[in-house]
């Protein structure tokens, strides 16, 4: 049963706490449906390793109280196919920005897509590079204004949710910060899934994003999240109306690598 | 007692506050259907009147800084209340 | 004996060092590497995977370690280049693994079946920013066995990632070996007492082995957690990752010497162009000459003290390198002007025969006198 306001201290690392990341990002509320994921699953967190890419979200392994593996740009699901390969029994979690996920790594991420290796991807999409001071991504919609498309970019942006499904990763959902109670609950059923997980989830970037677009404080820029968004039970007749549906658009049960490793090396090993 | 948080008792419920963690976005004021949260002069978040608070919570889920814990003995959860 | 090629010594070494994960890329002329792994892995319970690009590869090599198991990956130049920033990572972060560079011509894609010696400084310095390293080389299929345990063994000691330079010829050259009883050394566990700081010491705790640990390229403390203002306590670890080297320098220093005792000259080469200078040390020693070789296995850290030494007590020094001028910078560096230092480099695929060493040694000679 969900439950607010909890306390989820056990998960932080207290002594890290404050995070780095800015007044009113998204990025905070996405650790928190972590760590109320974590504890709806009851995860002993000496079995868990959030492996980070670089950017704001890479940053989240460093607030939790689980093993923590701050990779270099792009690169996080790369490490993290190497660690479940060696280590099947251990919980693996991927949080990756959004450049970090569609450009630097958006190979590793339709080869770790393909694969259907049973790891997480925590995709935080706030259209924007963070931590370099607001630089277009290829998540930036058309139109939009960053510090390198000042007049607005003119490149289609990756849809996340259709790039996962058209790499075959067998379980893909989109969320959004503006969501407290859906991205917990998606996060649940992406780690039990067992294979390769994608969870989008839109979040805001205030001090970049918003403010170059004229977007308002975080407060507004939840309910532009809302107003951008359309879970899919609610999607009419009338279709999406240019919203981004939420929700679960792929859920299968496919054989997975690391399962499929194991058995390849137990046939070997019966061979005289 | 949590270390590091205050405590904002209303009987046996509480409301447990971090000001240390509050980077003053804004987000649970403009959350709080009671209207009892605001930013001080610091622009940290200062707690009015507890005795207003309905312990629904949204504070701590919209908060994206850790900043809030509720304590409700006798309640379970938002759908309990509903 | 057995009639075994280099790329095969190289995986039966890696498999009698405990390597139990390899990822790679398919490149000339590394790939047979990866091939023979792929094969000998599965059987033992290790872990083979085939990933996108070089930079994936070793990235899985250096999660694989922190999941506890030896790793390796193999690559050739080209490959090479695009693993340089998880080589920074893997010193940063005190990863134990191997890489594999079978060289090749270069620059870019090159001469990819054609043998070189270029990557030399690349293995050094490649990665930005300082790091401790260590980089093997080997000049028979043999070799390439034992020092591929080296490599792992080094590895597991100092905390590193060990870079092994094979070249084209080499990895493809087949030979009768009889292959050599090794030593193996493993992992250092923690001591059980006390809290363990990961970064501490050499010793080693995988992830899901204890209490949750802490592993970023950013610098960070002893414990693992980031520190990425603090610049002092960064040099301090690095420092510390540098002196080990130092310290044991000439443990860590592999060679083998032809005639090194009564040398007047001497010829300092390594890998594959080891094998023609043999044969012109054994054409000078015939025509009179006191021609002393010296077979570097260990390139960095460079053996100063080694080179120092034997220079001191010779008329001339000819390096010889199938590239134009790499290791010549450090033997330069390190002797001084104790004795007149001349290089033999070429670039052009082709290996340097006897006669065209000992033709340089012969010249050294005439200017010195």
């Amino acid at each position: 049963m969900p439950r607010v306001g909890q306390d989820l201290r056990q998960y932080l690392q207290l002594d890290a706490m404050p995070h780095v990341w800015c007044p009113g990002c998204g990025h905070g509320q996405v650790a928190r449906g972590l760590a109320t994921a974590f504890e709806r699953l009851s995860l002993p967190l000496e079995r868990l390793v959030l492996v980070g890419g670089i950017g704001c979200s890479g940053r989240t392994p460093f607030y939790f109280n689980a093993n923590a593996l701050h990779t270099t740009h792009g690169r996080a699901l790369a490490f993290a196919t190497g660690l479940k390969l060696t280590r099947p029994e251990l919980t693996v979690i991927a949080t990756m920005g959004d450049g970090d996920t569609a450009a630097i790594g958006g190979n590793h991420f339709i080869h770790a897509c393909r694969r259907n290796i049973d790891i997480t991807a925590i995709v935080y999409n706030n259209g924007i590079y963070g931590m370099t001071g607001g630089q277009q991504a290829p998540t930036t919609p058309r139109g939009a204004r960053s510090v390198t498309t000042p007049l607005g970019s003119l490149e289609p942006p990756f849809d996340i949710v259709q790039l996962a499904l058209a790499a075959g990763a067998t379980f893909v959902a989109r969320s959004t910060t503006f969501d407290f109670d859906e991205l917990p609950a998606l996060i649940v059923d992406a780690v039990r899934h067992p294979g390769f997980a994608v969870v989008e989830v839109l979040t805001q970037c205030p001090t970049y994003y918003g403010r170059m677009n004229e977007l308002g404080d975080a407060v507004a820029m939840l309910d532009y999240e809302r107003d951008l968004t359309t879970p899919q039970r609610e999607i009419t007749k009338e279709g999406l109306a240019g919203r981004r549906p939420l929700g679960v658009f792929r859920r299968e049960i496919a054989p997975e690598y690391t399962a499929q490793y194991a058995e390849l090396c137990a046939r070997q090993a019966e061979r005289p | 007692m949590i270390p590091g948080f205050a405590r904002y008792a209303q009987g046996a419920a509480a409301l447990h506050v971090n000001r240390a963690w509050c980077k003053g976005c804004n987000l649970c004021i403009a959350a709080c259907p009671s209207g009892i949260l605001a930013l001080d002069a610091d622009q940290r978040i200062a707690v009015g009147d507890i005795g207003r608070c309905i312990f629904c919570g949204l504070c701590s889920v919209r908060c994206p800084d850790f900043v809030f814990v509720l304590e409700r003995p006798s309640l379970g959860s938002v759908e309990a209340r509903a | 004996m057995k009639l075994i090629q280099g790329n095969e010594a190289c995986a039966l070494g890696a498999m009698r060092a405990g390597c139990r994960f390899f990822a790679g890329y398919p490149i000339t002329p590394a790939t047979e590497i990866m091939e023979w792994m792929a094969r000998l892995l599965p059987p033992k319970g290790g872990v083979f995977i085939q990933m996108e690009d070089e930079i994936a590869a070793l990235a899985a090599v250096i999660g694989a370690s922190w999941g506890g198991a030896k790793a390796m990956t193999a690559t050739s130049g080209p490959g090479f280049s695009l693993m340089q920033e998880h080589l920074g990572y893997a010193a940063m972060t005190e990863t134990p693994c191997v890489v594999v560079d079978s060289q090749r011509g270069g620059p870019s894609t090159g001469l990819p079946t054609l043998p070189a010696q270029g990557d030399v400084m690349q293995a050094r310095w490649g990665s930005h920013g300082d790091r401790p390293a260590i980089v093997l080389t080997a000049s028979s299929v043999r070799d390439v066995y034992e020092v591929t345990v080296a490599a792992f063994n080094l590895a597991e000691t100092y905390r590193l990632p060990v870079v092994l330079l094979l070249d084209a010829l080499l990895s493809h050259m087949r030979e009768n070996v009889e292959l050599p009883e090794v030593t193996v050394v493993d992992r250092r566990k923690p001591d059980a007492t006390g809290a363990f700081q990961p970064f501490a010491s050499t010793a080693f705790q995988a992830f899901g082995d204890g209490a949750p640990i802490v592993v970023t390229g950013l610098a960070h403390a002893d414990s693992g957690r980031p520190r990425a203002s603090d610049g002092p306590n960064l040099e301090r670890m690095l420092r510390r990752s540098i002196d080990r080297l130092e310290t044991d320098r000439d443990a860590i220093t592999r060679y083998r010497g032809i005639g090194l005792e009564d040398a007047d000259h001497l010829i300092l080469t390594y890998g594959i162009t080891a094998r023609s200078a043999a044969g012109a040390v054994q054409q000078l020693r015939a025509e009179g000459l006191r021609v002393g070789l010296l077979e570097l296995q260990t390139l960095w850290p460079f053996p100063d003290r080694l080179v120092v030494d034997l220079a001191s007590r010779v008329e001339n020094v000819v390096v010889v390198e199938l590239n134009l001028g790499q290791l010549v910078m450090a033997v330069r560096a390190a002797i001084g002007g104790a004795a007149p230092v001349r290089h033999l480099g070429r670039a052009d695929g082709r290996l340097f025969s006897p006669e065209e060493i000992a033709a340089a040694v012969r010249a050294g000679e005439v200017a010195h006198a």
